[in-house]
């Protein structure tokens, strides 16, 4: 049997029992309201019983070990959630700026802008030759100008914001990584089983996955104590036990996904920016990069593959492999073939069928594997709405590059393609019509890359190098002093017959150079004026006693070399009025060539196009909507309406994923969360229990006695 | 379940938001009385509200555009009414003038008012509405009418011959020749009198020279032209050759009555086009198949010089090779084989014709694909003389029946010639002159009548577009308000109850709050 020494023993456990459930009731007291804790307990374990007379007793309890009240189920699905709330919340976020720029409750802004712009041709209309009339015009372009200009510019600077947004939330995932990392090795360390739990690392892990999974979206594989593998869900690891890797982001750059069979030697070069990533998929087989018809041709995808670029009619574009010196342009970049290396020499080797290169020409995020592998991880949305589930899908960083490249990549995009539109529109009809004055002299605005290149190929550099048609363009001549035409005869099209081939009297964008525009007007009018190349860009001048005016154009040659034009530019950041309008307003073109060959000043032909022209319906084609065919102020109110449902549709998510990440986080709060009214009874509990305890060594204190006492 | 301190606390605050943001949502719409108040609220709303702003606004402008077209259309309603009263008023006098008890001196006194009432003619065709001419075309910047000086004559050998006369003076010139013969070929003696026949200076033109001398005028005539002798004491001028030197008008505007062809890009080369109809702008006309002139010709045309092209028409083979007649809109554009070289009646492909019309109209926009025209031709209702652009010679507008008198005369509805004429006669003291005019008279007052109804048709046109505009702005402006704004009933109760709720959450969240073991122990 057993001593009172062992009732001692006995005593002193519990007391020790008691003592340790106090103080970890009092550790989930104070930490009651730390983010990120979880309740312990301390479980009590019976201490092993001594065989005996009479038969086994029990030697009191022991306190086995301090364990945390932690659901991993519940946490994988909520940070699956949380990941989606903080992507939704950060691009709602964004976007409710972007919709205020849009905002036109007021009654101002872009449509108005529009509207009072093609109301100012018909007050024009009804008084073509009135100073204020044509000031009024000026003016409220001007505004028109600024506002679209303004509205690229905030776009613009959203941009710029959110990537320093994102080079923050790559700093601090980078960090999370790291730590995670740390924090696993740590755990390995102190974790005894059974007996030493390292409660507090674990709970900071949870918390640290927590922070890194509203970054990014994750996955978590744990095999016990610190063996944790932490993925992206497209299966990137990030944290594999002690190690983890980095992230990195970094400018644009192109990448080669050559066929297995394929020996090309070179590398797809490319000049300018866009929120897209270009897909180029070689269609031929053996061939190369050649500057005739002969080179290889290639489609291009903006989304990653999904769908490919179309023209109007729906037929899927298809452009050739190019040099440096006749590079081609896609959309928003000029694209060319060259040796790895040295981009002006072009490579030796074909191309095989099947062949991809990626142009990522914007900053983009990479996933570091080794230090010489890096794979692109780039949130991206095809433009059938589907995540490409091979990158990044989650997170606040999903949400800042959706913001960045699918929402306001695709704005900027409606808004330079309206603006395109409205030049290309506006400058046809001005480029015929006739204003209070006729021309000494003539600019082109829009330029070339090389003067020898025919103008309506991908590589001549011309802005509308794609609208230009076969056909001819009138001019008229007249004598300066008297303002009549210069003889009967002064007048005609731009005959092209000496341009050999094709030997035609029109002008075919497909074989004709701006040398060529050059020498046909030298040889049809050289009388009346001399035309030359300044700066790529075509200059009329007219010979002593004579003056010019432009009349109708079934090509679009003036529009397109921007004669005779109102707009400059060709998106909607280089917007601008053509220089020799904006200094004289009576070079406003309200009227036309009659049929006399007289520009009268109360003509309004062209006034009245214009208005025409805003109620007619136009054709404009994107990567992302396809063709659309609406009027170009229908088109911005369309811009208008795609800007307030994304902000609608973010806004849902955001608050549909917030409700389901909240219902996660309150299940796991149910377990791990603190209740002060609990722990108060457990307090209670334990402190009667050690009262109970100290009164227990008290009575064997005094049961020693009584036996010391005998011995009196 | 468990409840946690921070779940609980954390269902107040994030309650206590949610209802709080619905109620500061209300309260904004409250405010603004708007319903959509960025572009999320309602994005098709929004898009709808902008397209019907843009509506509204060029409703508006629509009906800007009527008030300056009635302005303009307004003003020569009036003018050419007042125009028809001169015209009255002349009549009277050529019936008082065309009778024989009236005196020569009574004709010279009523020739002062004629002469005036021509002049007021004159002004009221140069009418300007906001320093634009109404009756000039396109060239708004001029005055439409010039006063000039006219002829007339009883002989057909010299109207059909050419003259110009230089010089002014403001009392008809009559001119007699003295001898026979071709102008030019001989010596001719001829004779005048500034004073309506009173007073004769006797001249000659010598051979060699065309130019007869009045003094202070000088008349040109074309060489070879044939006059025949009056005696100088025989004043009847139904014999021999008699001139009046009187006043007349040009027309300064421009005219729609050319209409110009050029071609590109066709064997054809030399041969001939001509385009008919009534065109209101360039036409370009692009042929898309190549074909010889008898067949099938496929063909698109554009009346924007080129953006947007009909497509598809066909010219079907009709074995005529000569020509090819292709419909266009406004007209027809036929199409000649070039008769000299070979293989000339072959169009190709892509080849390309600019129909060019002279145009003359200014016409504003009064709803969608509806335009005014709010000037008009001057010639076309005046009459005068006029030079198209590219000729080398004026000539009388409509025919030549101003400028002849006698026996060879016809009536004429060039209203500013027939009144150059009651001058010219008047001031001569021709009394059968007088009464030919009063025919032209009125012809030419029924002529501007019909030309009245015209304008007052186009002002009818105005009002009844826009009463339609007024009734389509009220409609646009209710459809707005349809979409835009509130229903302020529901949003009160809307609101009522969102604060009831907040008021609920307050009060349930601090109940729970006050609630505390450490209450009881």
């Amino acid at each position: 049997m057993s001593g009172v020494n062992a009732l001692f023993n006995l005593g002193s456990g519990a007391l020790f029992a008691s003592q340790s459930s106090i103080q970890v009731t009092g550790d989930n007291i104070a930490n009651v309201n730390t983010v990120g804790y979880s309740r312990r307990n301390v479980r009590l374990e019976e201490s092993r019983s001594i065989d005996g007379m009479p038969g086994q007793i029990g030697t009191g309890v022991r306190a086995a070990e301090v364990y945390r009240n932690f659901d991993q189920f519940i946490e994988n699905s909520y940070n699956d959630k949380a990941t989606e709330r903080e992507r939704w919340d950060s691009l709602y976020n964004n976007l409710r700026s972007v919709e205020s720029l849009f905002n036109e409750s007021s009654g101002y802004g872009i449509n108005s802008n529009l509207t009072t712009f093609f109301n100012d041709w018909q007050d024009l209309s009804q008084r073509p030759n009135n100073a204020a009339s044509r000031q009024q015009l000026l003016d409220d372009s001007r505004n028109m100008i600024s506002s679209i200009n303004g509205m690229q510019d905030n776009l613009d600077r959203y941009q710029q914001q959110v990537e320093d947004y994102i080079r923050q939330d790559v700093a601090v995932a980078n960090d999370l990584i790291t730590r995670i990392a740390d924090l696993n090795g740590r755990i390995n360390v102190e974790q005894i089983d059974g007996q030493n739990n390292p409660n507090a690392l674990y709970d900071e892990r949870a918390r640290l996955i927590r922070e890194l999974s509203e970054k990014m979206d994750t996955k978590t594989i744990d095999n016990g104590k610190g063996d944790m593998t932490i993925l992206t869900q497209a299966g990137q690891t990030l944290v594999d036990g002690d190690k983890g890797f980095s992230l990195s982001y970094d400018g644009p750059g192109s990448q080669n996904n050559l066929t297995p069979e394929s020996n090309f030697d070179g590398k797809a070069y490319f000049d300018g920016e866009s929120a897209f990533e270009y897909t180029l998929d070689v269609v031929d087989n053996g061939m190369g990069v050649g500057s005739g018809a002969g080179a290889a041709s290639f489609r291009v995808s903006l989304d990653g593959g999904t769908t490919w670029l179309k023209d109007a009619d729906g037929n899927t574009r298809t452009f050739f492999a190019r040099g440096e010196d006749n590079a081609i342009q896609v959309d928003d970049l000029k694209i060319w073939f060259g040796e790895t290396g040295d981009e002006s020499t072009s490579p030796v080797n074909n191309f095989s069928k099947g062949d991809r290169f990626t142009i990522v020409p914007k900053s983009a995020l990479y996933w570091v594997q080794t230090t010489s592998t890096k794979e692109n991880i780039t949130p991206q949305t095809s433009f059938t709405g589907q995540d490409d589930s091979r990158r990044l899908t989650g997170g606040t960083l999903t949400g800042l590059f959706s913001f960045r490249d699918q929402h306001v990549g695709e704005y900027k995009d409606r808004m330079d393609a309206l603006a395109n539109e409205l030049i290309w529109q506006t400058n046809r009809i001005h480029s015929q019509g006739s204003g209070l004055k006729a021309h000494n002299s003539m600019a082109g605005t829009y330029s070339v890359t090389t003067d020898d290149t025919a103008l309506g190929s991908g590589s001549s550099g011309l802005a509308f190098a794609d609208k230009l048609e076969s056909g001819n363009s009138m001019m008229y001549f007249y004598d300066s002093v008297t303002g009549d035409l210069a003889s009967g005869a002064s007048y005609g099209t731009i005959n092209f017959s000496s341009i050999v081939p094709p030997g035609v009297e029109n002008f075919d964008p497909d074989q004709h150079s701006m040398n060529d525009v050059v020498t046909a007007i030298n040889d049809s009018f050289g009388t009346y004026v001399n035309a030359s190349v300044i700066n790529h860009k075509l200059q009329i001048d007219a010979n002593d006693g004579y003056e010019f005016q432009m009349g109708t154009d079934t090509s679009g040659l003036f529009a397109g070399l921007g004669l005779n034009t109102f707009f400059e530019g060709h998106g909607a950041a280089n917007l601008s009025l053509n220089p020799s309008i904006n200094g004289d307003a009576s070079y406003i073109n309200a009227g036309h060539v009659n049929g006399a060959g007289e520009a009268n000043a109360g003509d309004n032909t062209s006034a009245l196009s214009m208005k025409a022209m805003a109620q007619a319906n136009v054709t404009i084609t994107t990567p992302f909507d396809g063709t659309t065919t609406q009027t170009l102020i229908e088109y911005y109110d369309s811009t208008v309406a795609a800007v307030g449902a994304d902000t609608g549709t973010a806004k849902f998510n955001f608050n549909f994923q917030q409700t389901l990440a909240t219902d996660l986080n309150q299940r796991q709060q149910e377990i791990s969360g603190v209740n002060i009214d609990e722990e108060m009874s457990n307090l209670i509990k334990f402190q009667h229990s050690y009262t109970a305890a100290a009164k227990l060594i008290t009575t064997a204190d005094q049961m020693l006695q009584t036996i010391l006492g005998l011995k009196n | 379940m468990r409840v946690s301190q921070q779940m609980l606390f954390g269902t107040y605050v994030s309650n206590m938001n949610r209802s709080l943001t619905d109620l500061v949502e209300s309260n904004i719409q409250a405010q603004t009385q708007k319903r959509v108040n960025k572009p999320s609220d309602d994005p098709v709303g929004m898009s709808r509200i902008l397209n019907h702003r843009e509506t509204l606004a060029t409703v508006k402008q629509y009906r800007n555009n009527i008030d300056t077209a009635k302005g303009w259309l307004n003003l020569s309603d009036n003018t050419l009414i007042q125009s028809s009263t001169i015209v009255t008023r002349a009549k009277e006098l050529a019936q008082q003038a065309a009778s024989g008890t009236i005196t020569a001196d009574n004709r010279e006194q009523i020739s002062y008012e004629a002469r005036q009432l021509f002049q007021q003619l004159v002004s009221l065709a140069n009418t300007e509405y906001e320093g634009k001419s109404i009756y000039a075309g396109h060239k708004v910047d001029q005055n439409a009418f010039n006063q000039t000086l006219g002829m007339t004559t009883n002989d057909s050998n010299v109207s059909s011959q050419q003259f110009s006369i230089q010089g002014n003076t403001d009392r008809t010139i009559v001119v007699q020749f003295l001898d026979s013969g071709d102008v030019g070929a001989q010596n001719l003696d001829y004779r005048y009198s500034k004073d309506g026949g009173t007073t004769f200076i006797t001249k000659t033109l010598a051979a060699g020279a065309n130019t007869l001398d009045f003094d202070g005028v000088t008349m040109d005539l074309e060489n070879g032209t044939t006059v025949r002798a009056n005696s100088a004491t025989n004043t009847n001028d139904a014999t021999g050759t008699w001139m009046w030197v009187r006043p007349s008008a040009q027309y300064m505007g421009d005219d729609e009555d050319a209409i110009n062809v050029v071609g590109m890009n066709t064997p054809l080369g030399g041969g001939r086009t001509n385009a008919e109809g009534v065109f209101s702008g360039d036409v370009v006309v692009r042929i898309d198949s190549t074909g010889g002139l008898q067949s099938n010709i496929s063909y698109s045309f554009s009346q924007d010089g080129g953006t947007n092209w009909v497509e598809g028409n066909v010219k079907a083979a009709d074995g005529v090779a000569s020509n090819a007649v292709l419909s266009v809109p406004g007209g027809v554009l036929t199409i000649y084989s070039n008769a000299g070289a070979a293989g000339t009646n072959i169009l190709s492909s892509n080849a390309q014709f600019i129909v060019r019309p002279d145009t003359a109209a200014i016409n504003v926009q009064i709803q969608e694909n509806e335009y005014v025209k709010i000037n008009d031709v001057g010639k076309d209702i005046f009459g005068g003389v006029y030079q198209a652009p590219g000729e080398s010679n004026a000539s009388v507008v409509f025919n030549n029946n101003s400028m002849l008198t006698g026996s060879n005369s016809k009536a004429s509805q060039n209203l500013l010639e027939t009144m150059g004429n009651l001058v010219a006669f008047l001031e001569t003291n021709n009394q059968s002159g007088v009464q030919e005019c009063l025919d032209s008279l009125n012809k030419s007052q029924e002529h501007l009548l019909t030309r009245v109804a015209d304008v007052g048709g186009r002002e009818n046109r105005l009002a009844v577009a826009d009463n339609i505009l007024s009734s389509l702005e009220l409609n646009e402006k209710e459809r707005i308000s349809h979409i835009e704004d509130i229903d302020v009933g529901e949003l009160m109760t809307k609101l009522t109850q969102q604060q009831i709720v907040y008021e609920a959450v307050l009060k349930s969240s601090s109940m729970i709050m006050k609630m505390n073991l450490l209450n009881y122990v």
